[in-house]
């Protein structure tokens, strides 16, 4: 996609290491488009900053306040030096016709982000807390997020590059709990805790366990 | 080049749960697409009207059909590829536009019932949330941060109830910036004091330019305890609350005491949870947060296995008039998983 045409030099923002492009709860109308360097998109906690993504040129992000000026839901830091296409209600129609293939791409993100966010609404309605962890390996499965494919395995056997934390926020629980859980999974031979990933040795039977906890 | 195919009555175009890479359009006839409500399960039908794309989301996200598509009177459908569909929607640009509004509501719609389920320690609204950035970058050092965040509170809420205290903040920033403007002078050893003690917060804070005098002590032991909890040092917070609630100051008791009853909760103290609670809602009738106190109530019974008496809160928290909208939403769901 060329993004280097003059008509959109005027949408055209710079931002310095460390620069906050916009922050949490703050309104926003636009969305951005990333043309050099890296954007961290983080959330603070409590006292702690929690990395939620780290974006790359051609990654669009702020796409949430596009069509209304709701708060962002989190902050946009500038990792390098950032240049990005800055886009809002009034110009959209400019992007629409100039670069529809940008608007495309936003449609595309949000299609995957209701998907997302479903699934993860899935994870959040079981009450059972050993269900709910299990569920997150299922989604990170369903999602692709498999660490490499080991073909001595055995076909049931999935690795993912996820720490006890990152299960822990999908699955809505305190990391403590999680880790109690975990653990107790791995005492059943279900899963093996590592340093930055963990290994689930059969996932359909992790499956079995989530649908027998599932209502309805 | 996309094509038009004919479906009789009864058959179906796809089912949810199959793989999707293709996008319709009805022409003519009736199609249904039927799904399941993911709060309730309950079925939902949704009739296709004559023009209308469906199968859009799920194509394009690259993910399984979550609805069936069946065909209630022979209907004549045109079926596009998904690079097919990008050409055509490249070419008309409105069909773009209106399915970006209404995946974006959808995308809010499911976005918010997230964040509900989720229970955030802190439920602020975007002015007091605004602050608390800032205020979170001052603490931490990072001033040419905490510079973007307050300026822009000032510039959005100029007369908001905080703004006096962003003036103070941004003017410290002003002062000592020179002092705080690179990584090395992020304090890693306050950050790591700040959880065992909060007096160890006071002289550091003091000497960036900061006046305790200025903000309420019992706000700052609140906003504390509220960290502690953010980090789920349960124990610590529930005394950092009960030290705020005691200075007895008129906005932050009540706030105080409530969160000092959740953090009983997280520490499992079941018994103790429902005394704080009860002697709450019997000290302060009317309090603003009675509806969310009442609901606590109710998830404590819940946790010791009571749920008759969780179910009885709950109700009771439905018929109030004071309940919001994401507390309801709440409510609802613990009396579903009841």
């Amino acid at each position: 996609m060329d993004m280097t045409l003059p008509a959109f030099e005027r949408f055209a923002v710079h931002f310095e290491p460390g620069d906050i492009i916009f922050s949490e709860y703050e309104p926003g109308d636009s969305f951005y488009l990333i043309q050099k360097g890296r954007v961290q998109i983080m959330k603070i906690l409590g006292d702690i900053e929690k990395t939620v993504d780290v974006l790359q040129p051609g990654e669009i992000f702020g796409e949430m306040a596009i069509l209304d000026d709701s708060p962002r839901s989190a902050s946009a830091v500038a990792i390098d030096t950032v240049k990005a296409l800055q886009f809002n209600k009034a110009n959209f129609e400019i992007l629409m016709k100039g670069q529809p293939q940008i608007a495309l791409k936003l449609l595309k993100l949000f299609a995957k982000r209701i998907y997302d966010q479903r699934r993860r609404f899935m994870i959040l309605t079981l009450s059972d807390v050993n269900a709910r962890i299990a569920d997150v390996f299922l989604m990170l499965n369903e999602m692709g997020a498999v660490h490499d494919v080991d073909e001595e395995n055995e076909d049931d056997s999935r690795t993912f590059d996820v720490s006890v934390d990152d299960v822990a926020h999908w699955a809505g629980v305190n990391p403590q709990r999680c880790r109690e859980v975990l653990n107790h999974f791995a005492t059943q031979r279900r899963i093996e805790v590592g340093k930055s990933h963990i290994t689930v040795h059969n996932i359909n039977e992790l499956a079995r366990f989530v649908s027998t906890r599932r209502k309805g | 080049m996309p094509r038009s195919m004919t479906y009789k009555s009864n058959s179906v175009i796809y089912f949810e749960g199959d793989s999707s890479n293709r996008i319709y359009v009805l022409k003519s006839g009736k199609v249904t697409l039927t799904s399941h409500d993911i709060e309730t399960g309950q079925e939902i039908h949704n009739r296709v009207e004559t023009g209308e794309f469906f199968g859009v989301k799920s194509a394009l996200g690259r993910y399984p059909q979550e609805e069936n598509a069946v065909v209630v009177s022979t209907a004549e459908v045109i079926v596009f590829t998904v690079p097919e569909f990008e050409e055509f929607a490249c070419q008309n640009t409105r069909v773009i536009l209106k399915m970006l509004k209404v995946f974006s509501t959808q995308l809010r719609r499911i976005h918010a019932k997230v964040t509900n389920m989720l229970d955030q320690p802190t439920m602020v609204g975007p002015e007091h949330g605004l602050f608390q950035i800032g205020e979170f970058f001052h603490r931490q050092g990072k001033m040419k941060q905490a510079r973007y965040v307050l300026e822009r509170y000032l510039e959005v809420y100029p007369n908001g109830p905080r703004a006096s205290r962003a003036k103070e903040l941004l003017a410290g920033v002003e002062r000592n910036d020179y002092l705080y403007s690179g990584p090395s002078h992020s304090e890693p050893s306050r950050a790591d004091g700040h959880g065992a003690s909060g007096e160890a917060e006071r002289p550091a804070a003091a000497s960036r330019g900061e006046q305790p005098g200025e903000e309420t002590p019992a706000g700052r032991r609140y906003y504390e305890a509220v960290s502690m909890f953010g980090r789920e040092e349960f124990q610590a917070a529930f005394k950092t609350f009960r030290e705020a609630a005691a200075m007895e100051d008129p906005d932050f008791t009540v706030p105080s005491l409530v969160e000092a009853g959740r953090c009983l909760m997280h520490l499992q103290r079941h018994d103790d949870a429902i005394r704080h609670f009860t002697s709450l809602v019997q000290r302060y009738p009317k309090m603003e947060e009675l509806p969310r106190v009442l609901y606590y109530l109710g998830r404590v019974y819940e946790e010791k296995g009571e749920r008759e008496r969780a179910g009885g809160f709950f109700k009771k928290v439905q018929s109030l008039a004071s309940t919001d909208e994401t507390l309801q939403k709440q409510v609802a769901h613990a009396i579903q998983n009841l």
